[in-house]
């Protein structure tokens, strides 16, 4: 099973930089000590090795156990949004739609609306999830057929202990 | 599954006004991206769309993705032409579909 993997590496930096790089792989890491719901033991499924080369050269290795936590990726935050777009929303000059990006979500989109003329103000709200701190990019598109965009960097802080829960 | 819904429209309105509609529906929203807990993946199960009809016009639809909360919750904005009724339809996963309407007074 192809796991989902989250790298964040400055993708710019100077000479000599110390750069800090952060890695977060999709993974249950069961332990091997649960039981199921009737008793039977939870066989062991866990990621033992990690490896990172830089040009080939190996920089970083880690082997990993039961203690290291199953992956908090999925540990969404849910984030109030809203998106305006200034625009007279007449007949002739209105917004036809809105499109909303994540840049690390494990799907890119967010939300797609269509608007009218009708809609009198072109304004939505809705709350969304964010995986991880990132940029949030909001695209419109005018009746012209123009298109202008925007971006809102959102920190997201995700608790140590949180859990993956069904 | 029936969800509950929750629709928030002026009752009344001026003729022309621009008025803001709110709606929230219960709904999981599950990613598809998560694994119960021996591991199996979690099937996803999200609401795709949503329509606003005003007295039978299209006034606003959207596209909805994984990346919105569960519960999801909308607003937007429309002009008070007439007075009738809107209809809400949220539409999703496994052949979800909910309606929901609103009655407005137009002055």
């Amino acid at each position: 099973m192809a796991a989902r993997t989250l790298i964040n590496v400055p993708a710019k930096a100077k000479r000599g930089e110390v750069i800090q790089i952060k890695t977060l792989i999709s993974h249950i890491m069961e332990t091997g000590f649960r039981h199921d719901n009737v008793g039977r033991p939870i066989p062991r499924d866990i990621s033992t090795s990690f490896v990172c080369t830089y040009n080939g050269e190996e920089i970083f290795k880690s082997a990993l156990y039961q203690a290291i936590a199953a992956n908090p990726f999925f540990s969404y935050d849910t984030v109030a949004m809203a998106v305006s777009v200034e625009s007279p929303m007449t007949a002739k000059d209105y917004v036809k739609a809105i499109h909303v990006f994540t840049e690390k979500n494990p799907q890119p989109n967010i939300i797609s609306v269509q608007l009218g003329p009708r809609a009198g103000k072109a304004e939505i709200q809705t709350r969304v999830r964010l995986a991880d701190t990132q940029s949030v990019v909001a695209i419109c598109e005018l009746s012209d057929g123009s298109f202008w965009s925007d971006t809102v960097d959102v920190i997201i802080t995700l608790g140590a202990c949180l859990e993956d829960l069904p | 599954m029936a969800a509950r819904t929750l629709i928030n429209v002026p009752s009344k309105a001026k003729r022309g006004e621009v008025i803001q509609i709110k709606t929230l529906i219960s709904h999981i929203m599950e990613t598809g991206f998560r694994h119960d807990n021996v591991g199996r993946p979690i099937p996803r199960d999200i609401i795709t769309s949503f329509v606003c009809t005003y007295n039978g016009e299209e006034v606003f639809k959207a596209a909805l993705y994984q990346a919105i909360a569960a519960n999801p919750f909308i607003t937007f904005h429309t002009v008070a032409t007439e007075s009738g009724t809107f209809a809400f339809q949220w539409s999703g996963d496994n052949g979800f579909t909910q309606d929901a309407s609103a009655k407005i007074t137009v002055e």
